[in-house]
């Protein structure tokens, strides 16, 4: 098989870069390990802002609607169920469904693998029943199931407040959020007053010591900050885990990309300049890869990587590009640097 | 137990329903629905054994990430519960052990 741009994920920034490629008459394939498009978006139900137009005032799954539908009038070629697995002598990519790997040749990379969530670690983290926040969210929200009846939520990320506010608002009793620090993590105002709406206790300096059951989530046993010594036993089933996320590297592994450790990105990413484009040329970097960020911050990555491969195709810019290019850039400097003044500040100090 | 009415999402669509089979015992799912749901809509949340020290493991990530949901479906080892859609007269068993290394009639 063979395209101009393959990129690796169909999430919002893939999707993003897609319409950027075929919009412009080159020739896309994305490649999604899952069984639909959207990514992270399919389960989401809050309203996404900030979010550039045309994209404002739409739920999570809507947005991920949107892309996908706005990609239609192009040839765009779709391989779900796929993943990227390796590199052929000749530089083309292997992808496996599972069972037979197919050998796709491509011009240029988008990579846009996203983010994973990150664990947290107390004695019992294994047990079922514990979760992380965001496959609570996938629970609710496209498996339509309960993951339990009372639960807990450790870490108070804006993320966790929201999916906690989700929870609350499907009937389930969330008896509390715990966070080990002495400060809710959550930056933005609105998530934090929504939960607070909902009377579900922020504990603060509040850890777990551990969790316990037969088989299953049955006690968790808090220990506080405030009250040394004393620990508080309390009868849940199930536990969810907010650990913040990291960027998904494997592709980067596989295609020998440098990386570099920057805190305030999620960790370890790879190394890419002004153009989003890695160490090395014609692997360009998208979305939470190119570090954790907003909504916003991946969609817009995701096109300026887009534009930038279209740019490599096209062996140089054209004025048009630039100045489109420009646009994104000032909406991802307004957003970002708004939202999460750090991780615009490392994202600069990352692209050098 | 499922989510019936949605507070953003409404109520639940009477989707197409498929049987599996859990350790021989048939359970219904909703089409559309991951392995690792349909089970947990049922009430079953142990999903296999770790290998080395034999606790009970289940969904973690429910992303095809952490690797905690493997189970066996129809015959194969070492599935992502939380990354097979359910099919109508689907096997699924426990993961217990190691795995059998692939060979054909199961590619690679």
């Amino acid at each position: 098989m063979e395209t101009e741009v393959l990129i690796l994920g169909g999430g919002p920034s893939g999707l993003a870069a897609a319409y950027e490629v075929a919009s412009r008459g080159h020739g896309v394939m994305i490649v999604d390990e899952a069984w639909a498009l959207g990514g992270q978006l399919r389960q989401q139900t809050q309203i996404i802002d900030p979010i550039p137009a045309p994209f404002t005032g739409l739920r999570g799954f809507q947005l991920a609607e949107t892309l996908v539908e706005r990609l239609k009038e192009f040839p765009v070629e779709y391989l779900l169920k796929h993943e990227f697995i390796g590199l052929f002598a000749d530089g083309s990519a292997g992808v496996s469904g599972g069972e037979k790997i197919l050998r796709i040749s491509a011009k240029c990379f988008v990579v846009a693998t996203g983010a994973a969530e990150s664990a947290r670690h107390f004695p019992g983290w294994t047990l079922p029943g514990v979760m992380t926040i965001g496959a609570a969210q996938i629970l609710i929200n496209r498996e339509r199931i309960y993951p339990g009846k009372t639960g807990l939520v450790v870490g108070s990320s804006d993320m966790a407040l929201e999916i906690t506010r989700q929870m609350h608002d499907v009937g389930i009793n969330v008896i509390g959020v715990v966070e080990p620090t002495s400060q809710i993590l959550a930056k933005d105002g609105k998530i934090v007053s929504s939960l607070q709406e909902t009377g579900i206790p922020v504990l603060l300096q509040t850890e777990v010591v551990a969790v316990s059951g037969s088989g299953k989530v049955e006690t968790v046993l808090l220990s506080s900050g405030n009250k040394p010594g004393v620990e508080t036993d309390c009868q849940v089933d199930f536990v969810c885990i907010d650990g913040g996320r990291h960027p998904i590297l494997e592709p980067f592994s596989i295609m020998n990309c440098p990386l570099r450790y920057e805190k305030e990105l999620g960790g370890w990413l790879p190394s890419y300049n002004g153009k989003l484009q890695s160490t090395n040329s014609g692997i360009f970097v998208a979305g939470q890869a190119a570090g954790v960020t907003c909504q916003a911050g991946v969609v817009l990555t995701g096109a300026i990587a887009g534009i930038n491969a279209v740019d490599y195709l096209e062996n140089g810019t054209a004025e048009a590009r630039e100045s489109c290019k420009q646009v994104y850039w000032d909406e991802l400097k307004r957003i970002e640097s708004t939202q999460t003044p750090e991780v615009w500040q490392a994202r600069m100090s990352h692209m050098g | 137990m499922e989510i019936v009415n949605h507070p953003v999402l409404g109520e639940l669509s009477q989707a197409k329903t498929v049987t599996l089979y859990f350790a021989g015992q048939p359970l219904t799912a909703r089409e559309g629905q991951t392995v690792a749901a349909a089970l947990m809509m049922n009430g079953i949340y142990k999903f296999g054994k770790s290998r080395k020290l034999l606790q009970a493991r289940g969904l973690y990530c429910a992303n095809g990430r952490c690797q905690s949901c493997l189970m066996t479906i129809d015959g194969v080892e070492h599935i992502r519960a939380c990354s097979a859609l359910v099919r109508d007269g689907m096997t699924v068993e426990e993961n217990t052990g190691d795995p059998d290394i692939r060979r054909k009639p199961h590619g690679n």
